[in-house]
């Protein structure tokens, strides 16, 4: 059980706080509620961009990073299709220091042609080191593409192409900045060694003055699949890979849990069925996993495989349905569905060791629409049955609805 | 606006944790107090490359953990313990092998009944060393074409030698090698009772330490298997200082700059983790503000010391666009002289040390950090006061101090530098 308590500011900001008076740090934590999926087509890796650009300094504070490291603190960030999020630990003590850097860049930011050639720069050096020199890297460009026909989830975070990013100009940038950065479209967590007296009191003093603004809630459409979709590409790797994504329900739905449990017991462990018999019976695989994106809207199921050397693809391909099959035609028995649960248990248990992730998670479910879901987790996936599973198997796993990417080895043979 | 005042953390205490001696003498080192009920356990070996006896096998011996027993399969011992939901792992370093357990309480009992199992009973059937020997080389092929990994190995090959256990490169062939016997002998010879010690973390009563000596209190040296004896390995460094691969249809270069270095034994160890930290060791460092944020040549640039057993290493890291590649290393270099040549200003001296003793109480919060401390200075042979002592050091190192170790250790002369690209 994770207590903490909400409060919503005039402006609109909503504030979190977590007590935990065993450490003697504070996490401040700012969630805003704009991601990738909020970009232009055309204009792809501006939230990112944009993540980047706020470290760039404030009307009242030119440099973000040199005060909170001298109070002895860390900050981070990362982006996602759904939002983007902002982290700082100091020790309490130091709680104010974050406080007004972060109010401050919340309305003031400074966004300058000089920072904005540096990130522009420093984020295609990005784009290179993770999504273009690794072998598989630009596997996410390909089959976001592929499985979403309407959605913005269609494009990762780091977006389309360089080309984007490249061409960002100062009043893009700034019109994005205007558009979603406001108290109104954000989430402050502060949790960690600070009560709520004062919690509240300092949210008051260094957010309460900012002016909120309206935020246009754009709803995002993506029609049903009807028929499957098959690509094949041709790249230096070493070994042949095979991806299979369906789309799935929303991160709210119940099936959300079902989907997880599901894709625990197709890859979770030694004891998972992907690995016993397609990588240690089978010995058509090298490595597979399978898992869901917990995207807040449609989801995608994705199950990847690099192929042993000399393995058929298509007979690998043929495997992996024969696994989904089961699921659709026989009901999972209790005690592999238990020990998935206890798994997911274990996980939880440790994850809320770190006052970090309890910050960030709270964040993440009040976007989510209520803080309290992380308390109805265990609930919720203590309620997944064999039933369910099955009913969600023979729901999404279809030919139809398959999405199929083989990524092959040049000169090599299907 | 202006900024409220900054508090200077003043007093950084390390707890001592609780000390117990098992039934059979194993010592047990544990930190108590996370809120929910889970525990993790640690038994680590006085073993890794340092003792192994022949390339990989400590590391290969880590990956069959579970590989089966005479009445056991890989499969249902792994059902076993994931029916419980607790985790067993074991990973081999270079100077340890580690054993970890990570589970719920109310699941201790059964937990600790497989981790003995493991412990004690493992066969290494053929079948399964064949397909990890298989799997290893698979994976091993994708390993290649990542420069980072290229970069790592060759910097290994070049500080140590690559028939030193910090250095040797995994290969095919040396994956080949790999053998039933030699597994058995390492499993035996490594992983006995008198040869371990035991860390815990996470919230534990007498009701979970009972169960522990029950288990592992029990456990007794196989007869006739003599401790393990320390071994002076020397290293074997390489006489050329740049290499440079290349890698065809690169868009970046990976590159690594360093040299064998000390560990926390020497005395300039403290200053120079403040030096370190000024150089390349956080966000706000002259390396990452060069060559990111005031020219924006890569994506991160980092310096570090990693300390082990017997000795360390510094290194500098970053990977860059090929076009820019002698932009960035003249500017690497560069930063390494103008610590040489130049004082830093009081102000920049603050601001590191500041942030890094938010690092070191950082490394004291909740027990599962307390715990990772601990077993590192125990590994490394130093006494857990010396956390303190580090941080009184780095609280008073001064401009001249940091210039002199930067005279000291930052000569081009002595660093390998590595590309590949």
């Amino acid at each position: 059980m994770i207590e903490y308590s909400k409060e919503v500011l005039e402006n609109g900001l909503t504030l979190i706080h977590h007590y935990d008076k065993t450490t003697p740090f504070v996490v401040v934590n700012t969630l805003y509620k704009v991601g990738a999926k909020h970009e232009d087509e055309n204009r792809t890796g501006f939230a990112h961009l944009f993540e980047h650009l706020m470290f760039s300094g404030s009307k009242h504070f030119t440099n973000f990073d040199k005060p909170l490291q001298e109070a002895g603190g860390e900050n981070n960030a990362f982006t996602c299709n759904d939002y983007t999020n902002y982290y700082d630990t100091v020790p309490s003590v130091n709680i104010e220091i974050p406080m007004c850097l972060e109010a401050d860049r919340m309305v003031n930011l400074n966004i300058n042609k000089k920072s904005l050639a540096i990130q522009r720069k420093v984020v295609c050096e990005e784009f290179k080191e993770n999504y273009i020199n690794q072998p598989y890297s630009n596997v996410w460009h390909i089959l976001r593409e592929m499985v979403y026909e309407k959605h913005p989830y269609k494009w990762p975070t780091i977006g389309k192409e360089l080309k984007h990013v490249e061409d960002a100009s100062l009043e893009e940038v700034q019109a994005f900045y205007d558009k979603y950065y406001h108290p109104n479209n954000a989430i402050l967590v502060l949790a960690g060694n600070i009560e709520k007296e004062k919690a509240s009191e300092l949210a008051g003093t260094y957010f309460g003055e900012l002016k909120g603004s309206p935020v246009e809630q754009k709803i995002f459409e993506e029609p049903e699949q009807i028929s499957s979709k098959q690509k094949t590409v041709f790249e230096d790797v070493p070994l042949n890979a095979i991806y299979i994504a369906f789309k799935m329900c929303d991160r709210l739905h119940p099936d959300y849990y079902v989907a997880d449990v599901t894709s625990d017991i197709l890859s979770d462990g030694n004891s998972s069925r992907l690995h016993q018999r397609l990588v240690k019976e089978e010995k058509a695989f090298v490595e597979i996993d399978a898992y869901i994106t917990s995207s807040d809207e449609i989801g995608m199921f994705v199950i990847e495989g690099k192929i042993a050397d000399h393995f058929d693809v298509q007979k690998a391909s043929i495997l992996i349905w024969q696994e989904l099959e089961k699921l659709k035609n026989e009901k999972v028995i209790e005690t592999e569905l238990q020990k998935c649960k206890n798994k997911m248990l274990t996980y939880m248990n440790f994850s809320e060791a770190s006052l970090l992730n309890r910050a960030v998670s709270l964040a993440y479910y009040e976007l989510l629409g209520d803080a309290n879901l992380i308390n109805k987790e265990e609930e919720n996936y203590d309620a997944v049955n064999s039933e369910r599973i099955q009913r969600f198997a023979q729901k999404t796993f279809t030919e139809e609805k398959s999405n199929t990417l083989f990524y092959l080895k040049k000169n090599g043979a299907m | 606006m202006t900024i409220p005042k900054i508090h200077e953390i003043d007093k950084i205490s390390f707890p001592n944790p609780e000390k117990i001696s098992l039934k059979n003498e194993v010592l047990l080192f544990g930190f108590n107090g996370t809120k929910n009920d889970i525990l993790r356990i640690d038994i680590v070996f006085n073993s890794g490359h340092w003792t192994e006896p022949a390339k990989l096998i400590a590391e290969t011996t880590a990956k069959l953990f579970k590989s089966g027993t005479t009445t056991l399969s890989s499969f249902e011992l792994s059902e076993q313990i994931d029916s419980y939901g607790s985790t067993i792992k074991a990973s081999a370093g270079y100077n340890t092998f580690t054993v970890s357990l990570y589970c719920m309480n109310r699941f201790l009992e059964p937990s600790l009944r497989l981790l003995t199992t493991c412990l004690k009973e493992i066969i290494f059937p053929e079948n399964e060393i064949e397909l990890l020997q298989n799997n290893t080389i698979s994976k091993l092929k994708i390993s290649l074409e990542k420069n980072d990994y290229l970069a790592d190995v060759a910097f290994k090959k070049a500080v140590y030698g690559e028939m030193h256990p910090y250095g040797y490169e995994t290969t095919e062939e040396v994956i080949k090698n790999i053998s039933q016997s030699l597994l058995q002998q390492f499993y035996k010879s490594d992983l006995q009772p008198q040869n371990c010690t035991l860390f815990i973390a996470g919230k534990y009563a007498d009701s979970e330490l009972y169960l522990i000596d029950k288990y592992l209190g029990n456990w007794s040296q196989e007869p006739g298997v003599k401790n393990i004896e320390n071994k002076t390995i020397e290293t074997m460094c390489s006489q050329l200082k740049n290499i440079h691969i290349k890698k065809e249809k690169s868009v970046q270069a990976s590159i690594i700059i360093g040299k064998e270095f000390f560990n926390k034994h020497h005395e300039d160890y403290p200053a120079f983790v403040l030096l370190n930290t000024i150089f390349g060791g956080y966000f706000g460092s002259r390396l990452m503000s060069n060559i990111r944020e005031e020219k924006g040549l890569t994506y991160g640039i980092y310096s570090s010391i990693s300390t082990l057993k017997h000795n360390g290493v510094f290194s500098i890291q970053t990977d860059t666009n090929l076009e820019n590649l002698d932009v960035c290393l003249r500017e690497i270099y560069l930063e390494t002289e103008r610590l040489q040549y130049e004082l830093i200003t009081p102000k920049e001296i603050k601001l590191a040390r500041n942030y890094l003793l938010g690092k070191f109480l950082g490394r004291t919060d909740g027990p599962f950090n307390q715990i990772e401390v601990f077993k590192s200075y125990f590994i490394e042979n130093v006494a857990i006061n010396k956390f303190e002592e580090f941080v009184e050091i780095i609280k008073h190192t001064d401009a001249l101090s940091l210039q002199r170790l930067a005279q000291k250790y930052f000569i081009k002369d002595s660093m390998y530098e590595i590309i590949v690209g």
